[in-house]
């Protein structure tokens, strides 16, 4: 993560699960993604990212298979499960419900 | 507090070899990942050396995210969002059935009994005094004890080498990953990390024959055959 910007808890996971509901991505490719749709706000570092892709794994929101990459690389892929894909709508729906409540918290005169 | 005791008994429990699979899986996994990283800075205009130096830098200690990815698969962390880093000790205990009728838990006196050891300290320690043989015997009698039975402690020894070897403490991380070899002669991760050592010295030869080592233990392990590669020498 850079050094300004810090992740709110929880919000790590929900942006793995959005980034692997676009296809299938080794570590680094969830990364760049994550860079990219956040409009380069988000860099995840291996120390966050890898305990995070087990975790969700574990959870059974994730599969993950050994493939090549683009350069002809060995690299495991992650791709999001059914669960996680329903986990990815639940969580997206809470964040618009706190996002939009600290919003009006915010613009409260 | 009581699910992470449970936890933390089912830890003792999972049969080793799994635990040995993931672990060569994930380092594995990190290595490709600062593989890919390499590469794409390479794209981007730095040299080999560079690309690689800041990848690894960017991965941040290769030991220290396995450690919190292992804590993860063994459930030690309990909420996601908890930044706290717990390094749980892995201890085997080996329940009888006199253990059963005597209504004694042999896992939970392990616990009980678990004390923090400074196996680290002791070994940079002996080393210091020059004293390699000592070292190895401490680390021998660690292996030996009833709690370490389904581990030993080449993996310590070779992340203490890693630590050492960040501070810029060439000699001294030399003689870490000697010891670990001499100890742990089977363990191809040792071979390979005295072979990077041994590139970082300047010493070529030294280090394709570790890196050699690594692969007539593990045919294919890919970290050495990497440095091979990049060595420019064939296996």
């Amino acid at each position: 993560m850079t050094a300004s910007t810090n992740l709110l808890n929880g919000t790590l996971d929900m942006l793995i699960l959005k980034a692997l509901s676009l296809g299938e991505l080794h570590g680094l490719g969830v990364t760049r993604r994550i860079e990219q749709i956040t409009r380069g706000t988000f860099s995840v570092k291996p120390g966050s990212l890898f305990p995070a892709l087990h975790r969700l794994e574990e959870a059974g929101w994730l599969a993950s298979e050994w493939g090549t990459s683009e350069n002809n690389r060995r690299a495991k892929y992650y791709r999001l499960k059914g669960a996680g894909r329903r986990q990815l709508e639940v969580e997206t729906k809470q964040w618009r419900v706190v996002a939009q409540a600290i919003a009006f918290a915010l613009e409260a005169g | 507090m009581m699910m992470r005791v449970v936890r933390w008994i089912a830890r003792l429990w999972r049969a080793p070899q799994e635990r040995e699979r993931a672990d060569r899986e994930l380092s594995e996994e990190l290595g490709s990942y600062v593989e890919l990283l390499t590469a794409d800075k390479m794209a981007a205009g730095q040299s080999a050396r560079e690309a690689r130096r800041a990848a690894l830098l960017e991965l941040g200690g290769a030991e220290q995210v396995q450690e919190r990815v292992r804590d993860v698969r063994a459930g030690a962390l309990d909420y996601p969002g908890d930044p706290r880093q717990q390094a749980t000790p892995r201890l085997a205990a080996v329940p009888t059935f006199a253990d059963y009728r005597a209504n004694r838990d042999p896992a939970l006196d392990a616990i009980l009994a678990w004390e923090p050891d400074r196996l680290h300290h002791d070994i940079t320690t002996l080393l210091a005094t020059g004293d390699t043989a000592a070292a190895a015997e401490l680390i021998r009698a660690y292996n030996g004890r009833p709690v370490n039975r389904y581990r030993d402690a080449s993996t310590d020894v070779n992340a203490l080498g890693y630590r050492v070897l960040r501070e810029g403490r060439l000699a001294e991380a030399l003689a870490i990953f000697e010891l670990n070899v001499r100890v742990h002669p089977h363990y191809t991760n040792g071979w390979d990390s005295l072979g990077e050592a041994y590139v970082q010295s300047g010493r070529r030869d030294d280090a394709i024959a570790a890196f050699r080592q690594a692969l007539a233990i593990e045919p294919g392990f890919p970290p050495s055959r990497e440095w091979l590669r990049r060595l420019g020498v064939a296996r």
